[in-house]
Formats: C-alpha cells, structure tokens, sequence
C-alpha cells in the first residue's frame, strides 16, 4: 500500500513537473518586459511546491517500507532484513542504486524549492526560467526512476526475511555521506539553471553573476564535506589506513568539485569586472555536466569501482541520455547565444583578474588530468580491446605540481587589486609571509630530525599562502575600524564583508589541508605484529599493549573485540583501543572495524587480524598499526574550506531588498 | 568572426567525443577481461613453493624455498590458481571465500604469490587464514606474464589436463565453485 501510494506520488510529480517546465517556457515567451510576470511565477512556484512534496511523499514511503521491513518491496529485500538497527534500516533507503537516486531526485526538489522560496531580486521572467529549467531537468530523472530503476518494484513471492545492508555501509557517516555528497552534485544544478536562464534571455550581466553566487557557493560547500566525509569513511572504514585512493568514483567527486571551484572564482570576475562572461558561463554548464558524468559513472557500472554496484546497460544508456539531452542542450545553446553574452572588461596581467584567472587555467588543468586518468583505460579499452589502469602514481605527478602554484598564487590574492596591480604591492608581504614560512619549515625540520622535498615545498607553499592571509586580513581589520579608532575587535570584524572573512576561512583550509597531506604522505608508518596478551610493540611515540580478544554478540553481527592499552613513550597517558573484526550473519561477510586513537590532530590506528593458530603462540592475534601524524588536519582543512563557501552565503549583498514582489 | 563562432561548439564535440566512448563502455563488463589463453593449456614452468606452516611469522630466510614444483605435475585433477598478493587489497574481498572453499575440499587451491616480498606473503597467510593446498612463488612476476595476469587477484580454473578452462578476474564471488567452476568442468569434459 505504501509502496503503491510512492509510486503514484512520483508519477504524479513526474506529469506536473513537466506541465510546470512546459507551461513556463512557453508563457514565459508572451510576457513581456514592462508586464508583470508575477502571476506566472507565482503559479509556478506553486507547482514547484507540489512537486516537492510529492517527491518528500515518495521519499518517506520508502524510508517506512523499510523501516517496516516490507519485504514485497524488492529494494527492501534486497539491501536490509529484520535484524538490522532501526537507523540503518532507514539509511539504507539511500543504500541501493534505485535508493540512491530516489535520495537525488528528493535533493534536487528541494534545491529547486529554495530557489522558488528565495526572495532574491530577479526579474520574475528570469525566475520563471530558471525553475522552469529545473523541472525540465528533474522530469528526466523521475522518468529514470520510472522506467528503468524502480524504487518501489514489487517482489513476488515475498522473502519471509531481507538480505542485508551492504555491512561496508553500515557507518554512521556512510548515512550522511551520500545526502552532503548529492546535495553539491545537485546544487549545481541550480547554477547551471541560472546560465540556461541567462543564454534564453540573452542576459549576462554582473547582476546574474551576483544571483548565481550563493548558490554555487553553497552547493560547493555541501560537495566538499561530502567528498570529505566520503573519504574519512573510507579511512575509517576500510581499514587500509588510506585516506584518498584515486578510485574512478572519488575521482568522480572530484571533477565537479574542481570545475566548482573555479567557477566560484570566475564568477568573481564576472560580478565585480564583468569580464571573462563566456568562460564563466561555460563552467557553470560545465560544473553540473560533470557532476551528472560523476552520477553515470558511479551509477552505470562503466568504470570498475567499490562503488559500482549495477552493470545493467539499459540503465546506463538511459542515464547517459539524460546527459547527453541536458548537457548537449545546454551546449548547444551556449554556442548559438553566447556571441551576445561578449567577453567584458580587459584587465593587466598584474590584476587580481588575472590570478583568478589562473586560478581557473589550474583548476581546469588539474580537472583534465583528473578525467584523463579516469577514463583513459576506458578509450584504450573501447578502441583496443586492451585491459589498463591508471593509479595513484600519475595522480600524485600530475596533482602535486598543479596545486602548489595554484597555493602560491593564493597567497597574493588578498593584496591584489583589481585591473591592475603593482608589483610593489606583492613584494612586502610576500617577503614577510614567505620568511616566517622558511622559518617554520627549518624549525619543523629541526624537531623532526629528518625531511622529504614534498613535505618541505607543501609546508612552505601552505604556511607562506596562511601568513599572507592572515595578515592580510589583520591588516584589513585594522583599516576597517579607522573612521572610528575607538571601535572594537569585533566591530572592525563586521565592518569586512562576510565574502571575505568566507574567502579567508576557505584559503586557510587549503593551507591546513596541504600541511596536513604533506605530513602524512611523509611521516606516516605502519608496521604488522602477532602479538600474545600482554605483549607490547612500539608505534610513533605509542606503546601499544595486547590484553585480549572477546567475543560479542551484538543484533546483527558477531565481533571479535581486541582491546588494546595505549600509552605514551613516558607511559602517562592511557587509552583503550578496541578495534573489532565483525562477522555479519545475514551475508557471511567479515568486516575489519579499526579502532583509531585521535589527539586531534595525529591519529594512531590498529586493525585487529586474524587469530594466529598454533601451539606455541596461544591467544596471539595479527595486528596492523598505523601511526598518521597530522592526519586530521586533512579533515580540518576541509571543514574550514567548507564553513567558509558557507558564510558567504550569508554576506548583506545576497540579501533580498524589501520589495514584497518576490515573496 | 567564424573561427570564434566554431570555437564555440568545442564543448558540443568534446562531449560528443566523450559520450560515444561512455556508451560503447557500456557494454563491456569491466570484470570481464579476454583470454587468450582459455582453452589453451597451462605454460609449464617449475615454480619455488612456499613453505607455510601457519605459525612463523618471521621475515623467512632464501633458505626456506627449497621446493619446486612442476606445474606440469599438477595434472590428473582439476585445480584453482589463485593470483594473490599481500599487498593486494581486492584479495581480502576473495579471501573469506576462498577459506570457505578449502574448507568444503571440493577442489584443490593452489595460490600464486605474485610479486610479494615473502615474509609479507606469510604474514598475511598468518593473519588472515591459509586456504591453499600449495603456494607457488611468483616474486617478478614471470608466470604472471607467461599467464597474462593484468591485476590481483585472478583465478584461473584448470582442467584435469592443465587447459585453462576459466579465468576470473578481481575477486571470485561467494558462489564461485557453484556458478563459475562446476560449468566449466562439465564443459571441459
């Protein structure tokens, strides 16, 4: 019953939304400009909201089948059963392929609700464009959805009991992983909404470039605590001690985020110079085709990934259509209409244009090198029938040497001006920066005792990029209060736009986050152990001492539970590891939970193996230990990265005026 | 004017160029990879066996390999080579498998240490359990090539006259004796 009511609730969306996209274009044409359009929009908006809560319908009645654990649903069956917690039950609503798109459907309803809701100042006509691109986009996805990947599809005979949750899912963050990671893809969405707007109407001002900000802004925060949190799990989950594995599907998150990210500096220029239109309008596009790409490829099997859970041509024909439609749309559209748009204001080469401009040679550069391991095995594959791979060693040669520069460049950004700058300007506090950096990398190199080129080029790069923000921004604050000496800190802290304190916050997770990988990368050490209960062995500055196994039954696995003492070289500190080797009864499956000790920013991590069998080693246990300094900082620098896309959204100029018009 | 108009539709080509390679992937199962060798029969080289008892876990001495094996010698009943690695983390996907697999005794397992240092290989077989009747020693990779191995780990099914008669790359699945091995025997046959 509830299953049927999901699945009348997404036909039903599926036929308004299309009426709501058919009937804005084709109204939107008969408005024109010095007529109101807001009874359109109005009744748009109306639609959207219809729409939105008949997907949230279908949503919430898969989330009861299978908190209900009904069975004659087949996504039920097949990804949860009746020993599986209650929390996990509902988060393997977005487990299963069909699940999962369901969620990005769910997502881009909502976007498209806040986009109806916002109260931004745009011309009602434009607005109408914009939802009315959205729900052209969203109708294709409903009709996947329909057609080829059922959510609800019945299952006869029904199975007294379900299979399982994938156990690798069973996580905490896997739960909020995939909504963050879709809600960037997604947002995106809402940007590329904005340039088709744009391309319809011939519009393509410094004004569109300011409405088309937050969003992107936005949508890109959601996207980096989604790849981080992607990538944490698979730190902590997997049990290989890797944070970053150059997968087809990471580097699948990857692309978009790249192509956002320089579209978040492009459309900089755009808004305060009204130059480099095109390109920006170009990335815009671009940045939601690639996170549709990253869809396909994670969903159709294409690529061969942890994450490619189907290989069923027929759905991956019908995503790639979907792609092909909106993005060749799209494409199309751009070639015919942007020779209006025009190329703007001109800029020297000393300007802040131009170091966001390379900022965005960079960024697409690092994206080419992205896609071309990603997909090269496949057109080797297609045209030669041969079998290839690209891993982590050309990933690591291509990236190093983009982003480095692109930090350097960051470190000038603050104290450039635009059009034009004069080299005086970047000299002095990019001496001062660039002292205290060599100074902090000798002083580190001195407490380390020893050093690696990569780590000395990415700490300086970083620290020298962090100093001449931060003493940008100190500087600036300072200015900021000079009409009245007498302010205080946190006045003057006001006085800056929140854009700018968002920047900065996002330029030091860079640098944190570099820090972080350049620590890692060089310091890290592992090392494997059979040890007896009550044996010791010696990791970083830990001593980890073995005192036993248990066994546990718990709900729906059983678990062998190492416990393991943790003490400092002085033996003052004690902590109490216990990692986990589980045995899920359902699949048979024999997951590995690492046990990770965090000071907040080293990590020392031990994965329990197997029991070693043998007369004279009884009770002794493999163990895996890993020491990761300054791992965290990895997390920390794209928390920051994310808080500060965050607060520029809430900067004055992206308020909407009192004009009750939009409401 | 028109060279600028023609740069335009760069992006309309490119995904063009992108989407007719998306599609044709499609159909290629990326776990399926072409034999050559199927139906042909094993390459015949002597491989050191590795001597594993289940409880050494210290670095091994050269000394230690001082069995070889014929493959040759192996005829007279079907048999799994297994390429794995310590270093391989699909391999521990496979593994459970492979443990449930020698438990059941239904054929015999013999793995192939590619490529890997051999106190890591130990180490490994230590920890994670020993599901092989023999484990031949494979340290550059020479009897990958002759069997042209493209990743870790594959399972080549052998027929009782050493022809390769299946090849699974990646991990084998839980049903693999059932849904790959069986069919194939009886196909062989």
């Amino acid at each position: 019953m509830i299953s049927f009511i999901s699945q009348f609730s997404l036909a039903l969306a599926t036929v308004l939304a299309l009426f709501g996209a058919v009937a804005g274009f084709v109204a939107v044409r008969g408005v024109y400009v010095h007529e109101p359009a807001v009874p359109l929009l109005v009744s748009l908006q109306r639609n959207v909201l219809l729409v939105t809560s008949l997907v949230s319908v279908a949503f919430l009645g898969l989330i009861c089948s299978f908190v209900l654990s009904d069975f004659s649903v087949r996504n039920v069956a097949e990804n949860s059963n009746l020993a599986l917690p209650v929390f996990y039950k509902v988060a393997a609503s977005w487990g299963s392929h069909e699940g999962s798109f369901l969620l990005w459907v769910l997502m881009f309803a909502g976007w498209t609700q806040a986009v109806a809701w916002s109260g931004f100042e745009v011309s009602a006509c434009f607005k109408v464009r914009v939802l009315a691109t959205l729900q052209l986009v969203l109708v294709g996805f409903l009709l996947y959805l329909l057609t080829a990947s059922n959510p609800f599809e019945y299952l006869n005979p029904t199975p007294v009991d379900g299979r399982d949750l994938n156990p690798l899912l069973q996580d905490i963050i896997m739960i909020i992983h995939p909504p963050m990671l879709y809600m960037g893809y997604v947002g995106f969405a809402v940007t590329f909404a904005f340039a088709v707007a744009g391309l319809l109407e011939g519009r393509f001002d410094m004004t569109w470039a300011r409405w088309s900000r937050p969003w992107t802004n936005v949508a890109w925060a959601f996207l980096t605590v989604g790849i981080a949190l992607g990538s944490w799990w698979a730190y902590r989950e997997l049990g290989w001690g890797g944070w970053w594995f150059w997968d087809p599907v990471e580097n699948a998150s990857l692309m978009p985020w790249l192509a956002g990210t320089a579209l978040i500096h492009s459309l900089a220029v755009s808004e305060k110079r009204g130059a480099l239109r095109s390109w920006t309008l170009l990335l815009a596009l671009t940045t939601f085709a690639l996170s549709l790409l990253g869809t396909f490829l994670v969903r159709s099997g294409v690529l061969t990934s942890v994450h490619a859970f189907a290989t069923d041509p027929e759905r991956g024909v019908f995503i790639l259509a979907l792609l092909f439609i909106v993005v060749g749309a799209s494409y199309i559209l751009y070639a015919l209409k942007t020779g209006e748009v025009g190329q703007g204001g001109s800029f020297k080469a000393t300007g802040r244009e131009s170091l966001l401009l390379s900022n965005n040679v960079l960024m697409s550069a690092a994206l080419v090198a992205v896609m071309l391991g990603t997909l090269y095995p496949l057109v080797v594959e297609v045209i030669g029938g041969r079998k290839m791979s690209v891993g982590q060693p050309y990933f690591e040669a291509m990236f190093a040497p983009i982003l480095l520069p692109a930090v350097l460049l960051m470190a000038l950004g603050p104290d450039s001006r635009w059009r034009e700058t004069r080299l005086a300007q970047y000299i002095k506090p990019g001496a001062v920066a660039l002292g205290v950096a060599v100074l902090v990398l000798l002083g580190a190199a001195l407490f380390n005792g020893h050093f690696s080129l990569l780590w000395a080029v990415g700490v300086v790069c970083a620290v020298f990029m962090a100093v001449a923000t931060l003493a940008h921004a100190a500087v600036a604050t300072r200015k900021a209060g000079a009409a009245a000496p007498e302010s205080g800190l946190l006045y003057r802290i006001r006085r800056l736009s929140l854009s700018y304190w968002g920047m900065v916050l996002a330029h030091l997770g860079v640098a944190v986050f570099v820090v972080g990988v350049s620590w890692v990368k060089t310091f890290e050490t592992e090392t494997d152990a059979v040890l007896k209960p009550g044996e010791t062995t010696e990791i970083g500055p830990w001593r980890v001492t073995f005192i036993g196994v248990d066994s546990v039954q718990r709900q729906n696995h059983v678990a062998a539970l190492g416990v393991f003492e943790l003490t400092r070289g002085d033996g003052t500190l004690i902590h109490l590891l216990e990692p986990e080797k589980r045995r899920y009864q359902s699949s048979e499956q024999i997951m590995t939970e690492s046990a990770i000790h965090s000071d907040w920013f080293s990590d020392v991590y031990v994965s329990l193996g197997d029991a070693v069998q043998s007369s004279t080693s009884s009770g002794a246990w493999g163990v895996r230990l890993y020491y990761k300094p300054l791992i965290n900082l990895i997390w920390w620098g794209c928390a920051l990265m994310a808080l500060g896309g965050l607060v520029t959204v809430f900067d004055r100029r992206y308020r909407p005026r009192k004009n009750g018009a939009m409401a | 004017m028109i060279k600028k108009r023609l740069r335009l539709y760069l992006p309309i080509l490119v995904l063009l160029f992108l989407g007719v390679f998306l599609l044709r992937g499609l159909w290629l199962d990326p776990k399926k990879l072409p034999s050559a060798l199927i139906g042909k029969p094993a390459p015949a080289v002597v491989l050191p066996v590795l001597s594993f008892t289940g409880s050494e876990v210290a670095a091994v001495q050269l000394a230690d390999i001082q069995t070889l094996q014929n493959i040759d010698a192996l005829k007279g009943q079907p048999w799994v080579l297994n390429v794995f690695a310590s270093w391989c983390q699909a391999c521990l996907v496979e593994h459970p498998h492979f443990i449930a697999l020698a438990k059941q005794r239904k054929i015999k397992l013999v793995g192939l240490a590619y490529k890997d240092d051999l106190a890591n290989t130990r180490r490994w077989l230590a920890q994670y359990g020993n599901p092989y009747d023999l484990i031949l020693i494979d340290q550059q990779g020479q009897y990958g090539i002759e069997l042209g191995v493209y990743g870790v780990p594959e399972t080549f099914l052998m027929s009782a006259n050493n022809t390769i008669i299946h090849k699974q790359v990646g991990p084998i699945p839980a049903d693999y004796f059932d849904s790959m091995a069986l069919p194939a025997i009886e196909a062989s046959r």
